[in-house]
């Protein structure tokens, strides 16, 4: 993989009346990745996504997909990305094929045969006007238009959204049959499907009130990430004591349960050495890191606190 | 992996894929109105070359606000009434082409019905064609209307309309914004119009026209410049659902009612502006004339 397929650089977004929605984010997405942004409902996903579309205008950053941005990008470019939005309409009173032939006038590598394969594959009736079919049917036939595109990069918001399980399960093996079909194609999805995630993504970004907590390649992260819990022998944690790597804690007592970004082997070595508190290390799957980062930790005083990185940068 | 492209300053159309581009794009978006302007067009085959009902610029004028009224708020702002502006942002073309094709539409419309339709007016061009087969009964000569200014105004009135009523709906945020864009539109329109012909009052006795004219095509152009620049930036508006076509059927009883009105209004302005005796005091004389008249005309 060479240069940033999609790389956002301190983009921010604010709606009014003064709703960050996205703040400072960075955000890479290497050639030939599938990158899952992850994050709770408002982090910002769905924000960030449309920024780099350019569909919505940034307050400060920049947002550049194939190295420009997108919003003034000329069709030869554009033609190389397509999105699927969560909240996305379509034409109503097209059917599926007005919009097959639609696209095919749009997009140079527009693949038709593809496309009627992927209608069947996901048992859609392309030739009644989407205005009659369910949001699930209208939703397929936007994959469908998404993928049989054959762009370079895929943007999709919450592709899975409103699926079925099976629906859902055709969805992941379109996209594993898009991303195998010889070309360098990116795709960068955002969802709350955590096993949909594991299954495709080779890299994630996890996002929470409008920043990048996370983001990396998905084996560096689940493999380096620690669930620590230490124990103290009295009756509370003492003050300033941290472990190195932190990036969440709890604090119960004389109990700290920590989210742990391991980096070397010996990383935790002295306090393994320290006389006075006991140490259990676990690892983490990326529900656990998820929900072990996402869910708001209390100081001993009842505060909520923030990530330590956050706090230094 | 293709290598980056990057803005061609080349035109479209010596790039076939441009080409075919602009074609689809076009056909894309033709076919949802093209019942609508049909249904418009044969009004004006009708009215105008057929049963010659529109004998008067005034007409054309109707004809044209009606025009933006009821069809250009759902031109300009048809992605935001269906909640599809995300799904056009998105495709290749982006913005520009899309707002150039819908304007497009409206002023190709507007030319062909109103514009040469004045043209063909004031030359008495469906009454010459008439008398091909009909040199008698029901056909009579037109009449040379007057003031001759309003030839030119059947044409550039709608126009200033269309400009106001689309750049407002092309822009618009909201449902609510596109459905109602041509109050500003008009509003625009009749003030500019009024103010113009206020200030060739100042100068002439008799106004020409001359003012408007010319104001009237000058805004309209820097109108539809501001709105597609604007529509360059902006932001898409995000979802919302198709709306039932009840919302859709009142707002064109209410935009019909407006219309009338408004039409009622205009055509009263230049009745009072072509006849002569218009202030009471000038009435009042002519009142007592009259009944001096009488008196005489009895003894």
């Amino acid at each position: 993989m060479s240069e940033a397929a999609i790389q956002a650089i301190d983009l921010s977004k604010t709606f009014r009346p003064a709703v960050v929605a996205v703040n400072g984010l960075d955000l890479s997405v290497p050639r030939g990745a599938v990158y899952g942004l992850i994050g709770r409902n408002g982090a910002g996903k769905s924000t960030t996504l449309r920024l780099l579309m350019g569909l919505l205008r940034p307050d400060r950053g920049t947002a550049h997909i194939l190295g420009q941005g997108l919003k003034d990008a000329a069709r030869e470019v554009r033609q190389r990305v397509t999105y699927v939005s969560q909240e996305q309409q379509l034409p109503w009173g097209m059917s599926g094929e007005n919009l097959f032939e639609y696209f095919g006038t749009l997009y140079d590598a527009w693949d038709q045969a593809y496309a009627v394969e992927l209608g069947r594959r996901f048992d859609v009736d392309t030739s009644r006007p989407l205005g009659t079919l369910s949001g699930g049917d209208q939703r397929r036939v936007a994959v469908v238009l998404a993928l049989a595109a054959r762009p370079d990069i895929v943007i999709l918001d919450e592709p899975a959204a409103g699926l079925d399980p099976v629906s859902r399960r055709q969805l992941i093996e379109a996209m594993i049959d898009f991303l195998g079909d010889g070309g360098e194609r990116t795709v960068l999805f955002s969802t709350h499907i955590l096993a949909d995630l594991e299954r495709v993504a080779d890299h994630i970004g996890l996002m929470d009130r409008g920043r990048m907590m996370l983001s990396g390649p998905l084996d560096a992260l689940q493999g380096g990430m620690r669930r620590v819990q230490v124990i103290f022998d009295g009756d509370r944690v003492p003050a300033g004591f941290e472990i190195p790597g932190e990036l969440r804690r709890r604090i119960e007592g004389p109990v700290l349960t920590a989210v742990v970004r391991l980096t070397r082997d010996d990383q935790l070595s002295h306090l393994r050495a320290q006389e006075n508190l006991r140490l259990q290390e676990h690892p983490l799957g990326l529900e656990d890191l998820f929900l072990d980062l996402m869910e708001p930790g209390q100081h001993a005083s009842g505060e909520h606190e923030s990530f330590p990185w956050w706090r230094t940068s | 992996m293709r290598d980056s492209g990057s803005r061609s300053d080349a035109s479209p159309w010596h790039n076939p894929a441009d080409r075919r581009t602009w074609a689809g794009l076009a056909l894309h978006e033709w076919l949802p109105v093209s019942r609508l302007h049909g249904g418009f067009f044969i009004a004006w085959l009708a009215g105008f070359w057929i049963l010659q009902l529109v004998d008067h610029p005034g007409g054309l004028i109707a004809l044209g606000l009606l025009y933006t009224v009821i069809v250009t708020p759902g031109l300009a702002g048809r992605d935001v009434i269906n909640g599809t502006e995300e799904f056009s942002f998105s495709l290749p073309p982006g913005r520009g082409p899309l707002f150039l094709l819908r304007m497009g539409i409206g002023l190709a419309f507007l030319v062909v019905t109103t514009g040469l339709g004045s043209l063909a007016m004031a030359l008495d061009v469906p009454q010459a064609l008439w008398s091909l087969v009909a040199t008698s009964g029901i056909t009579e000569p037109s009449r040379p209307v007057s003031p001759g200014y309003l030839y030119s105004m059947a044409l550039l009135v709608p126009l200033a309309a269309f400009a106001g009523t689309f750049t407002i709906a092309s822009l618009a945020g909201s449902r609510g914004t596109v459905w109602f864009s041509w109050i500003g539109g008009l509003i625009g329109t009749g003030v500019l119009v009024y103010l113009m012909l206020l200030a060739e009052s100042l100068v002439w006795n008799n106004p020409i026209g001359w003012f408007a004219c010319v104001a009237l095509v000058l805004v309209s152009v820097l109108v539809l410049l501001y709105g597609y620049t604007a529509y360059l930036g902006k932001e898409a508006v995000i979802g919302g659902g198709r709306v039932s076509g009840g919302r859709t059927a009142t707002g064109v009883v209410i935009a019909i009612i407006a219309i009338v009105l408004l039409c009622f209004i205009a055509m009263s302005l230049f009745w009072v502006r072509e006849s002569r005796p218009t202030t009471a005091t000038r009435r009042a004389a002519e009142n007592v004339t009259i009944y001096l008249d009488t008196i005489e005309s009895a003894d």
